[in-house]
This record gives structure tokens, C-alpha cells and sequence, in this order.
């Protein structure tokens, strides 16, 4: 894939993300795509680690009714070769509590023959799960500042 | 700067901290550099984010009375124009305790006339200060 090929691919990406359309992933996933989150479900609703395009369609579906996507913003993207590195903020609200959250995420992305292979998300998972659970955490400080 | 020239860069500063060579961390940062990780302040040593030459080296210098480096391995680096993106696994030894710690940390690297300007690190901070700490937090249940 061209590098403006790719971007493209991340715009629908994101576009088809905001708005549910599982067709477009259906397209885009290679058979044998591994995806993982560094994070846990209990922050974002969507186990470490998936593999295959069955199950990652599967996550996704569960994601979007767990999580209505109302804003999505590229704050940064960079493409390599055949991989994209994608900074986005996102807002979301969780369907079930109405609660609204925001969240910073860095993807990365490797494509073969048009098709996504390999996914792999960071996000402050911390501060994610203590918005998914609508308080803060009492932890100690760990060092000294 | 290429591309290239960048990647090789990126790659030799690695390199470089990994051997403690830290005059060749110093002569790459930008006098404004800012350094940001996404991660609660109570699993850090330093501020979330620091501004300036002499206060990143300082906070740096602050990691490193903290944690010894055990391991550094780059799994991928990408380039885009003046931007890189590194994908890390990095092994951590916390001084005071003994505890080892591994995580894979992300990092965004913007750079201005061949000088780092812009650092931004993101990492599952859940799990990386449950290592610090030494045990899982407990929490309420977030989705079923």
C-alpha cells in the first residue's frame, strides 16, 4: 500500500469506527489479524490479546455496545513502509452509565495486501479505568518527587 | 534530516543510553524539549510533564536514581518525516525494593533540526504501577 493509501485507511478506519459500520472491518481485517491492547479489560472493555478476524469482529462489536464513540480526532499520524503509528483522543460515553470519557490512545498498525494484520493500542489504562468506574483510586505514591 | 538519517539516529540514541552514554542523550535534546508520560503521578518519580533542557536531564537523572535500566529492547521504530514512533520492552529494576518490572512502553519523538524536541510515552500504567507497588489494586468491576 502507498503511504496515501494508508492514510485514507486510517480516515475510514476511524470514520466506520464513530459510526458502527461493521462492514467496513469486515472488509479491512486480514484473516489471521493479531490484535492487543496494553491495558486491561476492566479499563477498556476488550481482552489483552485477540487473534483472528473472528474474534477481533466480535470485540468490536462488544466494544461499540459497551461504548458509543462520539468524537475522534488524529492528533498525529505517521506512516512507514507498510505500518502506521496513529495518536487519536478520543471521547466516548458509556452506554451503560451515560458516563462520558476521555482518552488519549497510540496505535499501531501493520497492513498486508490492503488488509489490517496487526493492531496493537497503549493508553493510560489507569486513568481509563478509573473513569470507566466513575472514581478516583487511592494508591500510595510510589517514589518520592 | 531524511528519513534515514533520522531512523539511524533514533536508533544510535538508543544505542547510546543503553551503553550509559549520556553525553549523547544530552547533545540530542532540544534546549525546549518537553517530555510527557501518560501515566498517574503516583507511579512516577517525576512530573507528568517536564519542560526545558536542564529539567528533563534532571528528571532523567531522577529516573535513574529510582530504577536501574535491566533492559532496553527496541521492537519497532518507525519514521515519518521530522516524527518517530518506538515501540519498546523494557525491563526496570526499583532500586529501593529489588522488584523487576517489565513493560512495553510507546514512544513519540518529534525532533527540530536534528535535536529531540517533543517526547511523548505511553505504557499500561495500571499494570506498571501494580509492579511498582508489588500487588493488584482492587477496584470496582466496570463492565460485565
Amino acid at each position: 500500500m502507498t503511504p496515501q493509501a494508508i492514510r485514507e485507511y486510517i480516515d475510514n478506519w476511524y470514520g466506520a469506527h464513530q459510526r458502527g459500520d461493521a462492514a467496513f472491518f469486515a472488509r479491512m481485517l486480514a484473516d489471521d489479524v493479531e490484535w492487543t491492547m496494553h491495558g486491561p479489560p476492566q479499563a477498556f472493555p476488550v481482552a489483552n490479546t485477540l487473534y483472528g478476524k473472528a474474534a477481533v469482529l466480535k470485540a468490536l462489536k462488544e466494544i461499540g455496545e459497551a461504548l458509543n464513540v462520539v468524537r475522534n480526532v488524529h492528533r498525529e499520524v505517521l506512516v512507514d513502509g507498510d505500518r502506521a503509528a496513529v495518536i487519536s483522543d478520543r471521547t466516548v460515553i458509556q452506554r451503560a452509565t451515560g458516563r462520558t470519557m476521555v482518552y488519549r490512545v497510540a496505535a499501531f498498525l501493520q497492513f498486508r495486501d490492503d488488509k489490517l494484520v496487526s493492531y496493537q493500542a497503549f493508553y493510560d489504562s489507569f486513568d481509563m479505568l478509573e473513569q470507566a468506574i466513575g472514581q478516583p483510586l487511592d494508591v500510595p505514591q510510589v517514589y518520592q518527587t | 534530516m531524511t528519513s534515514e538519517e533520522l531512523r539511524g539516529l533514533v536508533y544510535r540514541s538508543y544505542e547510546a543510553f543503553d551503553r550509559g552514554d549520556r553525553s549523547f542523550v544530552i547533545d540530542l535534546f532540544h534546549d525546549d524539549i518537553q517530555w510527557r508520560m501518560l501515566a498517574p503521578p503516583e507511579a512516577l518519580p517525576i512530573p507528568n510533564v517536564v519542560k526545558g533542557k536542564p529539567q528533563v536531564l534532571a528528571a532523567l537523572q531522577r529516573i535513574d536514581e529510582v530504577v536501574e535500566i535491566v533492559r532496553n529492547e527496541l521492537l519497532l521504530v518507525m519514521v515519518d518525516g521530522h516524527r518517530a514512533a518506538v515501540v519498546c520492552d523494557r525491563v526496570l529494576r526499583q532500586r529501593a525494593s529489588g522488584r523487576v518490572m517489565r513493560y512495553k512502553v510507546a514512544a513519540f519523538q518529534t525532533y527540530q533540526d536534528g535535536k529531540l524536541i517533543e517526547y511523548l510515552a505511553f505504557a499500561d500504567s495500571l499494570d506498571l504501577l501494580e509492579q511498582q507497588l508489588g500487588h493488584e489494586l482492587e477496584f470496582p468491576t466496570a463492565y460485565t
